[in-house]
């Protein structure tokens, strides 16, 4: 498969997630699934990704994840996340991965029907042997452009005069964490991160803290 | 005067410059309070400044009306004096709506302000200005029913009556028969609020209210004829009053209710499961004189709101029954 092909594959299929770091031995293409608590209270993921080796034993890893919240889900609400990740620093077992993607989210409600534009940026700074990993876990996740459109309801019992249209930048989300897994067979990863998230000053609703499991596939 | 950090200004700029809205901006996901619009009708207190109005002759006996939350706003409170068979409440008694501390359109504050003592102090002021010398008759709707039960407590010789609508409890320890407040992790509501944080952040207030006002129409309020409406919820005040100083503290606003001479109203409705008919029936004992009238067809809200005008008649017949000056 050319680069070209696995660039629009990574955009059009929903990345993998975070894992040990990828080898040749271990398959270039990922497709992976996770389950947590992600942004809601469950929420399911599916990914795919694909490894470009690059000379100098460099590996460009494009990726693209669809996320659904599953507490009687539906089709409104969902994210979109692709984008690419680099070994920013390798030091034998000890490598400094970085992930910049584009996120695209939506949200409808009775309220609100909302798009948002925005960028994750990761890092996971640890240790990465051959068939495991732990490592830390800092992400900011920045809603750079949301546009909100409110029902009649709202504007009825809520706020009529409330703005309709494209807002700056409204939300962000900071995550400080852990991520460990293994390959416990050559070609099945299993994973767990977790942490402290936080959404504003004033965000008590739940506690801060995000909690994931998933699985990839290497082929 | 306002100042603007240069960062935050800059950034206003470049917004400006792509036409993009700023959602801290009052009057654009939530309207302004009275410290932005001069035009809103308020009261200065001593260290914060709330939305109010009053309807009637300030002659007329004075009724001082709390409404729920903690955080929301007085809005919905309004059908009690809109006219019933021709007639309203404010032809013959002075009305006070006002927005709580860090509600509806009054002033915000951080949670370090936002205090039951606050509160309290608050409402002596409220009830000093406009019944100087005079008793006053409290009218509070589930949370607001816990505040006029709070200053009963400090003050039983200031009241003429009381009407509590569905209030929450009065001490720490009333069991509750169910959960008040829906907090199923997951529960369709709070999964779409939880989510809608990635979209806008908690981080001022204008942005914490406009995330907590999604939850208004949400399922929560399903058992509702019809939805009560806010002007805007005070998100820091619902989430360190309420959450934080009333269900997770051990208050005790009872030891004087018996105090109270005058007899005291519960309002209940006919459809509440939690706060309802079986609930304040463990709360009228600690009044000397209190009874119950429950609402047909009502629920938590209904009862001042979809239900209003079958409510307005039983406040009637209860004010008319009391000693009023």
């Amino acid at each position: 498969m050319s680069a070209l092909a696995s660039l629009v594959m990574a955009a059009v299929l929903a990345g993998a997630g975070p894992g040990q770091r990828p080898s040749p031995d271990s398959g270039a293409n990922v497709v992976g699934t996770e389950v947590g608590v992600d942004g809601t209270t469950l929420a399911w993921s599916l990914g795919y990704a694909r490894a470009l080796f690059l000379p100098g034993e460099r590996t460009l890893l494009l990726a693209t994840r669809f996320t659904l919240p599953m507490t009687q889900p539906d089709m409104g609400d969902w994210r979109w996340a692709a984008g690419a990740r680099v070994d920013a620093l390798a030091l034998g077992r000890f490598a400094w991965p970085v992930e910049l993607d584009l996120v695209v989210r939506g949200l409808s409600n009775r309220s609100v029907d909302a798009l948002g534009l925005g960028t994750e940026l990761i890092t996971a700074p640890g240790w990465y042997p051959k068939r495991w990993f732990v490592a830390a876990e800092l992400s900011w996740d920045q809603q750079w452009g949301t546009h909100l459109e409110h029902g009649a309801d709202y504007r009825r019992y809520v706020y009529e005069d409330v703005q309709d249209g494209w807002y700056g930048p409204t939300g962000f989300t900071m995550r400080y964490g852990a991520r460990v897994g293994g390959l416990p067979w050559r070609h099945m990863e299993l994973w767990v991160r977790g942490g402290y998230e936080q959404h504003g000053r004033f965000d008590q609703l739940a506690p801060p803290l995000y909690a994931i499991a998933g699985v990839n596939f290497r082929f | 005067m306002l100042t603007v950090p240069r960062p935050r200004l800059a950034l206003l700029g470049a917004l400006a410059l792509i036409g993009c809205l700023d959602p801290a901006q009052p009057g654009n996901l939530v309207p302004a309070t009275v410290l932005d619009d001069p035009e809103l009708p308020a009261l200065e207190l001593a260290d914060t400044r709330v939305h109010l109005e009053t309807f009637g002759d300030p002659d007329d006996p004075v009724i001082v009306v709390l409404h729920g939350g903690p955080g929301n706003d007085y809005r919905y409170l309004l059908r009690l004096i809109e006219p019933v068979e021709g007639e309203s409440l404010a032809d013959d008694y002075f009305w006070v709506f006002w927005d709580q501390r860090g509600a509806g359109l009054s002033e915000r504050h951080g949670l370090e302000a936002l205090t039951l003592d606050a509160y309290l102090s608050d409402l002596e002021q409220v009830v000093d200005h406009f019944a100087a010398g005079r008793q006053v008759v409290l009218l509070g709707h589930s949370w607001g029913g816990q505040y006029a039960g709070m200053y009963m407590n400090a003050h039983p010789e200031r009241i003429a009556g009381a009407v509590l609508a569905e209030p929450g409890r009065l001490r720490w320890d009333i069991p509750e028969l169910a959960a008040d407040f829906d907090f199923d992790y997951f529960a369709e509501h709070l999964g779409d609020l939880l989510w809608a944080r990635q979209f806008v952040s908690m981080q001022d207030h204008a942005r914490a209210d406009y995330v907590t006002s999604l939850l208004l129409l949400e399922d929560t309020n399903a058992r509702l004829e019809e939805p009560s409406p806010n002007w805007r919820v005070g998100a820091a005040v619902l989430l360190e009053l309420y959450l934080e100083q009333i269900e997770g503290a051990r208050f005790d606003w009872t030891p004087r209710l018996g105090e109270v001479e005058a007899e005291v109203l519960f309002i209940t409705g006919a459809l509440s499961v939690d706060l309802g008919t079986e609930f304040q029936g463990q709360q009228t004992p600690l009044f000397a004189d209190a009874r119950i009238v429950e609402i047909a067809d009502a629920g938590h809200t209904d009862i001042v709101w979809a239900r209003a005008e079958a409510t307005v008649p039983v406040v009637r017949d209860y004010l008319e029954g009391l000693e009023l000056e």
